[in-house]
Parts: C-alpha cells; sequence; structure tokens
C-alpha cells in the first residue's frame, strides 16, 4: 500500500490510506507538527501548505490527490528561523499572538508574494484568507508589506 | 452628582476571589540546590544558571496576549538582567510561588496576569538582584551598597572588579533572602516600557512552538469522542464491535460525558467514532429553541426582578421624558483555533497531562476528583495554547478530565491524546451566556437620566461550580453584571434587576466577560440619550460624569481620544461616526469608529483607540491586543451567534460560526494614555467591549436605525473593510 510523498525536498514512503487528508499524513505519519488541524472543512487555513508552490489547505485533502512527483512543502519547509523574509518580518514585528494559526498564515503569504510581490491591498484580502481569532490582521498586513519590501530589495 | 452609600462603591473585580483556593493541599517541589554548578534558584519562578541563562517560569498561560515576554521585562528589570539571556518556561509545578497572588491558586484569567504579578516578580527580580549583589560584595569586602548591576553584570566603580551573575550563583545560593527590598523608581526603569519583540516571535514563525496538540510521547495513542448530541443528553447505548474490528483501534470506551475510540492515529481514530452504533437519551431541553428561550427571557424582562442596586425612588411620571428599549445578545463559543486536547497518562497511582490550560491549579483538583488519583500524584505540563479567549479556564475542566478518563477506562499502558473536533467545541457549551437587557428611563429638564430602571436576564456562569462564592457577591452573580453595576453615568433613582434562568445550555467566561454585553447596552443608551438631548457624546459624557476622583481616568481617555480622533472637526460628508468609552478589569478604553456610506456598503473609514492601563510594560503589545481585539469583537457584531433547535447547538463550525477575515478588519490608531497610575491594569480582554458600542453608535448614525441585538441586523447594509 506504500506510496512515495516528497515533502520539503525529501521522499517518504507513506503507507496510510489513500482517503487519509494530507495533514494528517504530515502531522501523525511524519511528525510535521507546524502545520495545524483548525476545523476539519478547509474554511480556516490553518492546514495551510504549498504544493509544487500553490497554497493548498489540507484537512480535508485526500493523500491521493497529491501526485507522486508533486513537492509538498509545510512551514518546516522553509527556510527556517529568520532567514525566510516573510518568517523573518513575522518575527521582527512580533505578528504572532497564540501563534497557532501563523503556519497556515505564513504559508499563503509565501504563495501570495511569489505570484503578486508588490501586493495591493485588494490582493492581500483575497489572498489571505485564513482565519486568526486572535485577531493578528492589522500586524498580517504590516508584515506582508515588509517581506514584500526586503524579498524586491534583495 | 452621584450619590454613592458604601455599599455601592466599586467593588474590585475578584475580591472575594481569594477563596479560589479550592482547599488543594500540594507539597511543594524541593528545589535543586547544593552540587557545585549548581544555578542560583531563589524561587519557583527564577532560575539563574551558570552559564547566564536567566529562567522565568511563568506562573500564568500566554493565551497570545505576550504576557510571557511582559512577566518577563517585569522581574528583569528589577534583576537588572541581561535581557538577551532571559528565557520563560511554561510552568510544570504547582509550586506555591506560582500561585496567582490574589486567588491562591495557579491559574490565568480576567486580564489579571501581569497587573497581579506587577508587585511579586519585581520583588522576587530585586530580593534575587540583592543576593547576588551581597555576594559580590562579600568576596570583593566592599559595601554592597557600593556595586552597580546592569545586564546581568555586578560592577565595583571603586575597583573596577567585574562578576557576572552566573559567576555567582553558588554563592548567592547560600545567602538568605534579605527581609525587605527596594523597587525601582519608575524614571529608573530599562526594560519596562519599551517595546521589546516577543520573546516567542521565532518559534511561533517557524512551526516549532508545541501546542497541545503537538505532543509527541513515545507510544502516544490518539483518541476522538463523541458527546451527547442535546444539551442535557446522555449515552443510552452503543455498539463498538465494528469500530473495534477496525485496524489500528486500540479501545472503545465510554465515560460519563460520551465515547471515545483510541487508536493509533487520529484520523482512524476518528473514521472509527463515526462507526459507532451510539444511542443517546435525550434530555427535556431537547424540545426546546432559541425561540423558546428567548420567550422566556422575555417573559422574565417583563416583570420586576431582584435589585442589584438600587437607591433612591423611581418615579416615571416626575420625569420630562420616558424612553425605553431593550437589547439582546446570543450566546457565543470561544471557537480557539486549536481545538481542544489534552494527552493523559494514567498508570496507577500516578496520572501526568500535557495541554494548554489557564487552570492548571483547579484542573488538578477536578483531575483527582475524576480520577480518584490523589492530587500530589497529578502533573500538569503547561503546553502552548492555540487561543483560549476563557474556553480553557474550563470550571469542571472538561477535555482534560475526559482525556484522563479515556486513558484510564481504556486501561493503555499508554499516553493518550484526545482531540476534539472543530464540532465538539463550537457544540459543545460553555458559551458567553445569552443576555437581553431590558431599560426604562425617566430624564430630567436636561435630557439626562433621573429614573433608570433596569432589568438583566442572563444565566450563571459561576453557579454550581467551585467559583460560585467568590463571584456571588451580595446574591449575585457577578459574571452577569459587571460593566452595568455602579455605572457613572445612572441618575439618583435606580433600580437595576437581575433574572437568573437556568438552562442546560453551559456558560462561561469569554473574553471581555460581562462587559461584552452591559458595554453595548450602557454606552448604547448613552448614545443615544445625548443623540436625544442634542448634545456631542463626549460633552454629554462629561456632564454625567461629573468630577469626581473615580471618573477620572474616564475623562483623561475622553480627552485623549477626542483629541486623537479629531472629532471637533466635523466629519466630511458620507462619513459617520460613533464613539464609546468603557472600564473594565481595572482599564479604561474609549473608541471612535468612523465607517463611509457608499449606497448599502459600510467601510471603515478610521477607527481610532485611547487605551488607559495604567503603567504599560510593553507598548507594542499593548497596541497589538487593542488591535486585535478589534477583530474579535467585530466577529460578534458580523455575524456570531449559537442558536439552539431540538435542544442541540445549530452551529458547528467556521462556515457557519463565522470569524472575521483580514479583509474585514481595519487598521486602528492606538493611543496610549498615562493618566498616572502607579501600576499596571488589564489589557487583554478590555478593548473587546467598547468596540462594540462605538461601532454599533456608527452604524445606528449612518443607517438611522436602531441597534438592538447582536450579531447586528444590518438590514440590507453590509459592513466591507477593503
Amino acid at each position: 500500500m506504500g506510496r512515495k510523498l516528497t515533502v520539503n525536498g525529501a521522499v517518504h514512503d507513506v503507507d496510510v490510506a489513500g482517503d487519509t487528508p494530507l495533514l494528517w499524513v504530515l502531522r501523525d505519519t511524519l511528525g510535521l507538527t507546524g502545520t495545524k488541524y483548525g476545523c476539519g472543512i478547509m474554511a480556516c487555513g490553518a492546514c495551510t501548505v504549498l504544493v509544487d508552490g500553490a497554497a493548498t489547505r489540507t484537512c480535508a485533502l485526500p493523500l491521493d490527490a497529491i501526485g507522486e512527483q508533486q513537492q509538498v512543502t509545510t512551514i518546516e519547509g522553509l527556510a527556517g528561523t529568520s532567514r525566510d523574509p516573510v518568517q523573518k518580518a513575522w518575527a521582527e514585528l512580533s505578528v504572532a499572538q497564540c501563534g497557532y494559526c501563523q503556519s497556515g498564515m505564513i504559508m499563503s503569504v509565501v504563495a501570495l508574494l511569489a505570484e503578486h510581490p508588490d501586493p495591493s491591498d485588494a490582493q492581500i484580502a483575497a489572498g489571505v484568507t485564513n482565519l486568526c481569532r486572535c485577531g493578528t490582521y492589522q500586524q498580517v498586513r504590516r508584515a506582508i508589506r515588509r517581506a514584500a519590501e526586503a524579498t524586491r530589495d534583495a | 452628582m452621584r450619590d454613592a452609600s458604601a455599599r455601592l462603591t466599586r467593588r474590585a473585580f475578584l475580591r472575594g476571589a481569594a477563596v479560589l483556593s479550592f482547599g488543594l493541599a500540594t507539597a511543594p517541589r524541593l528545589l535543586r540546590a547544593g552540587a557545585a554548578a549548581t544555578p542560583f534558584t531563589p524561587s519557583a519562578l527564577l532560575s539563574i544558571e551558570t552559564d547566564d541563562t536567566v529562567r522565568i517560569v511563568m506562573p500564568h498561560a500566554d493565551l497570545g496576549s505576550g504576557i510571557y515576554t511582559g512577566l518577563a521585562q517585569v522581574l528583569a528589570e528589577e534583576l537588572d538582567a541581561d535581557w538577551e539571556r532571559v528565557v520563560t518556561v511554561h510552568l510544570d509545578s504547582l509550586h506555591d510561588d506560582l500561585k496567582h497572588p490574589q486567588w491562591g491558586v495557579i491559574a490565568t484569567g480576567a486580564s489579571t496576569s501581569v497587573a497581579s504579578q506587577w508587585q511579586n516578580l519585581r520583588e522576587t527580580g530585586a530580593s534575587a538582584r540583592a543576593m547576588l549583589v551581597a555576594a559580590a560584595a562579600d568576596a570583593w569586602g566592599v559595601s554592597p551598597a557600593s556595586l552597580v548591576t546592569r545586564d546581568s553584570t555586578i560592577t565595583d566603580p571603586a575597583s573596577g572588579r567585574q562578576a557576572r551573575y552566573g559567576e555567582l550563583t553558588a554563592a548567592a545560593a547560600r545567602r538568605t533572602p534579605p527581609a525587605a527590598v527596594t523597587l525601582k523608581d519608575r524614571s529608573q526603569f530599562t526594560l519596562i516600557g519599551r517595546s521589546l519583540p516577543r520573546l516567542d516571535r521565532h518559534t511561533k514563525s517557524d512551526g516549532s512552538a508545541v501546542f497541545g496538540i503537538d505532543v509527541q510521547l513515545p507510544e502516544l495513542r490518539h483518541a476522538a469522542i463523541a458527546h451527547a448530541p442535546a444539551f442535557g443528553g446522555k449515552l443510552a447505548s452503543y455498539d463498538g464491535d465494528a469500530a473495534r474490528a477496525m485496524p489500528d483501534v486500540e479501545a472503545v470506551v465510554a465515560i460519563p460525558t460520551g465515547v471515545a475510540v483510541v487508536a493509533r492515529s487520529w484520523w482512524q481514530a476518528k473514521r472509527a467514532l463515526e462507526t459507532l452504533d451510539i444511542r443517546w437519551e435525550d434530555g427535556a431541553f431537547a424540545h426546546k429553541s432559541s425561540a423558546d428561550l428567548w420567550r422566556e427571557y422575555e417573559t422574565l424582562a417583563a416583570s420586576d426582578g431582584p435589585s442589584f442596586e438600587q437607591r433612591g425612588t423611581l418615579d416615571f411620571d416626575a420625569a420630562s421624558a420616558v424612553v425605553e428599549g431593550e437589547m439582546r445578545f446570543p450566546f457565543l463559543a470561544h471557537a480557539p483555533m486549536e481545538p481542544l486536547n489534552a494527552t493523559a497518562r494514567v498508570d496507577g497511582e500516578r496520572c501526568e497531562i500535557w495541554a494548554g490550560t489557564q487552570f492548571q491549579g483547579i484542573d488538578v483538583a477536578n483531575l483527582a476528583a475524576a480520577t480518584g488519583i490523589a492530587a500530589e500524584h497529578i502533573t500538569i505540563h503547561t503546553q502552548w495554547l492555540g487561543g483560549s479567549f476563557g474556553r480553557r479556564a474550563a470550571p469542571h475542566a472538561d477535555f482534560l478530565v475526559e482525556a484522563a478518563q479515556v486513558a484510564q477506562t481504556s486501561g493503555l499502558p499508554h499516553p493518550v491524546k484526545l482531540l476534539w473536533q472543530r464540532e465538539d467545541d463550537v457544540r459543545g457549551g460553555l458559551y458567553r451566556p445569552m443576555a437581553l437587557h431590558r431599560w426604562k428611563i425617566g430624564l430630567d429638564g436636561d435630557g439626562r437620566p433621573a429614573h433608570w430602571r433596569h432589568r438583566v436576564v442572563c444565566a450563571s456562569i459561576s453557579k454550581g461550580t467551585p467559583f460560585e462564592s467568590a463571584f456571588y457577591v451580595d446574591g449575585f452573580d457577578r459574571l452577569s453584571i459587571e460593566g452595568l453595576i455602579h455605572t457613572h453615568y445612572a441618575g439618583s433613582n435606580v433600580d437595576f434587576q437581575l433574572h437568573t434562568p437556568t438552562h442546560p445550555v453551559s456558560v462561561c467566561w469569554l473574553r471581555g466577560e460581562a462587559d461584552t454585553h452591559t458595554a453595548p447596552v450602557v454606552e448604547g443608551i448613552v448614545n443615544r440619550l445625548a443623540r436625544r438631548a442634542g448634545a456631542d457624546p463626549f460633552a454629554y459624557r462629561r456632564a454625567l460624569l461629573g468630577d469626581e476622583p473615580g471618573t477620572a481616568r474616564t475623562r483623561g481617555v475622553l480627552d485623549a481620544l477626542e483629541h486623537a480622533a479629531n472629532w471637533a472637526e466635523p466629519p466630511p460628508d458620507g462619513i459617520f461616526r460613533g464613539m464609546a468609552v468603557h472600564t473594565s478589569f481595572g482599564s479604561v478604553c474609549g473608541f471612535v469608529v468612523e465607517l463611509a456610506r457608499r449606497d448599502q456598503t459600510l467601510a471603515f473609514h478610521k477607527v481610532t483607540a485611547a487605551f488607559d492601563c495604567g503603567v504599560v510594560i510593553n507598548p507594542d503589545a499593548v497596541r497589538a491586543q487593542v488591535a486585535s481585539s478589534v477583530a474579535f469583537a467585530l466577529s460578534m457584531a458580523l455575524g456570531q451567534e449559537i442558536t439552539i433547535e431540538q435542544g442541540r447547538a445549530v452551529q458547528g463550525n467556521f462556515n457557519d460560526y463565522p470569524v472575521a477575515t483580514l479583509a474585514q478588519v481595519p487598521d486602528v490608531d492606538v493611543h496610549l494614555v498615562d493618566t498616572g497610575l502607579d501600576h499596571p491594569t488589564g489589557v487583554g480582554e478590555v478593548p473587546v467591549s467598547p468596540f462594540l458600542p462605538a461601532l454599533a453608535a456608527a452604524v445606528e448614525a449612518a443607517t438611522g436605525r436602531e441597534v438592538d441585538r447582536w450579531p447586528l441586523r444590518l438590514d440590507g447594509y453590509t459592513i466591507a473593510n477593503v
């Protein structure tokens, strides 16, 4: 029953039922707990990862929907503390409060900035629909701007 | 202008809470001492390591507001610690040093963490500093008073000698703590008052912060649970044979609150749970709906109830005019982003728990009662909390007790992580109570309240919990009326009454607490009375508040807010404004909300806040709390409500219990106001409540329709941001 799954550049053999959501494969099978469970209906975005660079919610996405050639990137696969421009901006502005939604938020922003290096307010609003119950959105917007500037200046 | 008798003097919010101690006898753990490379551990709160690390055990849970950083700033300030070497750690013992200084039990709540620890942490830091200094003075043969401390270094200015704190741990550990310490004057602060970056900023930006749901242990098992769908219902019977036959399923157990499946992965436990054939026995409440509850509340509101505040004589015939109104508030679920969970290992006589919780000291008593294991054999390892807003301060420790019962009943030697589904949380009760306010106010010739009758209908949060005696004051649950009782706006004839209905829908504190309904009511009334009198809402409030000392901070915030929002300038065409100010958790916060109306769309034009929370430990962290509170409040305004049909919660997830999105939430221009208080007061919950009436006033100005229920019914209007 095993199949291959590429996560953060590493190829894993996973032996779980193909209808298992990718989120739970990442968390319970591969031990990558940075990606979070929030709702189970892909409504909140806490489970967001990149699949071939596209922000993708995974809590109800069956493993079978991911091709063996596709590249999954989780929060653990970004460059690491303070090196990725989005993570760096997040830390500099102390965006996180409880922090639980922020992995998914950051992955959405990485995808947003890849598509729109200088996003408009409307593009930010359309591209970042992750829910944050603490309500960090003002700092999120600031951090997106800072990360965009850092990326352009780099 | 108010004739306040001694009985009506505003009480400290939690004065009665000292009885929370719960009679819990826990043996303090012995602090490590004696070894050569020993750290200096003058308190369970603080350890200074030989490598200069300053380790501060957090006596409160950080629900997200950043108190770990703030509490560390307070202690490190008096210690003169090197901020770069300060680390915070979660508590995992119940040592006396970690108890809430006012409540006498380890717990977090009511926006008290920094305010309550202010003196304690400063004294802990100052005392440790004095012991380090004394150790250096002894070694160098000089007077302690001649030595200077900074950044974890002691300097003798006369000789130029220096020593790091880490070099002095053994010597300091041998000293007796000073009988008294002198604390710094505010002018000497170097850490308090600075917007230092949060200490958790990296681990919460790279996915490495471990929340309760992330706990990994050898041989960890996972559990999912089914609860009775109707409030007041219980398990009748179940057939778990099919589930037990599924691969990786290790146990199917019934516990008092439901049926759980334990498996090798949570997804498999959830799938197996769905195969269970469960019969629930609905209680009598299964015939009830929200409409039934509102009818009961309306009936109560139509008649007199017991008075919690009464003075003078109501005489509406003597009034120049009489106004009446009502406002209603729904049940609200906390819905923290991290679904409730706890990991329990129960083997024989011991119970270990890993969880994000606000209530360690109270949880232990609940766990002991539920498992039969002695409290001193129960350990709680605190983890990061993925939000709480009061939900992880569960009076009966529901999710922790369930985890322990599942682990215990299954008989497995392994740790079991019980994770609720989102629907278990949203449908599971412990809601902000639904509330109905109805008032009748007779006005004097100036349009000010002279005769005020007010009825609140609201279920009690504390009744039947360990907190009943703490929160019941003179026969009334303060958790139902805080924010209304002793309002400075009321005139000389007052009769405020509380009806306390009961129902099986459990209720609990939620960020902002009773003020989430009393502030929209009281401030909404005042805004309407000002409008009716043709008065400016700032001027009208000042007239009601008078110049008594008890209103000085409110007046200070009003002045700052009026200036910051440029209120004196009339708004441009198409911009509609509202304001409100409210005192809660010892702090005063006011908002001006400006909405731009285009056709049927209301867009945030500007939101301005003024906030007096006493001494500000970390200004950026406080500003972030104000801005994020607006998001939290906006969720309440725009769509959140739990309704009941057939005794069950209708809503279950974020698709029908919406959280305000980035696109909806405005930026907030926050102004911190110093009215001279010499200590910090509450922060995290305070701004939620005043935003609601300020928004309502702007909506009323823009639409011409009065707000009488939450969430807002906008009659064809929509609120948008971008």
